[in-house]
């Protein structure tokens, strides 16, 4: 399901970068939007979840 | 962002969304506060946490290269874009990034295809019917972006005591099947479908998988001509419905999708 990257990308195998599938989400403690510390674990409450990385907020 | 546009099917759903990238609070603050973001954006300034998880992106020049964007310090740092699905666990169950960074998917998208869930927010709906068969197809926005992956749901509802096949099939019956014409400018992937169950039919030796009920079939579509315009997206979608005892007609049917092209957002633009 992956689609071909314009011509001179390198190809990435996503499957070996950042954690693994079938292993726990390191834990994560970062300030939010309000400045509010988050602890993502913590803030989940046992639902499951949707992480975006994305590229910046600002460009 | 575009994630916000689904939010009350994952609140419904009962999903937990975060965003993470490198911007200061100051910056995410001021565009959670524009687009209206309720769900926690995630500050990694100087991108400790990126690195930490092995994220960052380390092709972020040649990527720009491409595009034709100039390198600029700030731009260094980024994540690979992309996502991650936990489970209630907080297992990771699957990660989907891709190749540029230009490339996205939408909420409703990953509903609908992740999660297997249905969405009440989503973008250009046609519908079809034939006997005992319901038939819904949407696209999961009504716009579509320059190398965007969007997804084509679609969902069947088979009246009780009949099912449609499923795969593998015996020879000489036809199985459920979803698929995009071919279409300048839009590469269709591999339709996904849940898993049929096993159905053996009186008298007959032969082992069938069949659907039932409410079906729901999603495929990947990205958009991977510049400038290719508003585009009409024909899928067609071949079912047969059989009861115990006898089959109905089978049935081809050809949906027309339109989806409009938004113009690139300025933040895709070199000059910044």
């Amino acid at each position: 399901m992956t689609t071909t990257p314009p011509p001179s990308l390198p190809v990435l195998d996503f499957a070996t970068i950042g954690p693994a599938v079938g292993t726990r989400f390191p834990d994560v403690v970062l300030p939010d939007q309000d400045g509010q510390m988050v602890d993502l674990h913590q803030e989940r409450a046992g639902r499951r979840t949707l992480i975006d990385f994305y590229r910046s907020a600002d460009w | 962002m575009e994630l916000q546009r689904s939010s009350i099917d994952f609140e419904r759903e009962g999903i937990a969304v975060f965003g993470i990238s490198y911007d200061s609070v100051a910056t995410l603050a001021a565009f959670a506060g524009k687009y209206g973001i309720t769900y926690p954006l995630l500050s990694d300034e100087g991108s400790r946490v990126i690195r930490e998880l092995g994220l960052l992106n380390e092709h972020i020049y040649e990527q720009h290269a491409v595009y034709g964007v100039k390198p600029q310090e700030r731009h260094m740092g980024t994540p690979y874009p992309g996502v991650f699905l936990l489970d209630e666990q907080g297992v990771v169950t699957e990660k989907r990034f891709h190749q540029s960074y230009r490339e996205r998917e939408t909420g409703a998208g990953l509903l609908e295809d992740a999660f297997g869930a249905a969405t009440t927010v989503h973008g250009t709906e046609v519908r079809a019917a034939s006997e005992g068969v319901g038939v819904r197809v949407w696209l999961d926005s009504d716009s579509y972006r320059y190398f965007q992956r969007l997804y084509v749901t679609v969902e069947l509802n088979v009246a009780e005591g009949l099912h449609v096949y499923g795969s593998p099939i015996p020879e000489g019956f036809i199985p459920l099947s979803v698929g995009v014409a071919p279409l300048e400018g839009v590469q269709a992937g591999t339709a996904s479908m849940p898993p049929p169950h096993p159905f053996q039919v009186a008298g007959m030796d032969e082992h069938f998988f069949v659907y039932e009920g409410r079906v729901l079939v999603t495929l990947p579509v990205t958009f991977t001509k510049r400038d290719a315009g508003d585009l009409v997206l024909p899928i067609n979608v071949r079912y047969q419905a059989c009861s115990a005892n006898d089959c109905l007609m089978p049935v081809s049917t050809s949906f027309e999708l339109s989806v409009k092209a938004e113009a690139l957002v300025p933040s895709a633009t070199p000059e910044r």
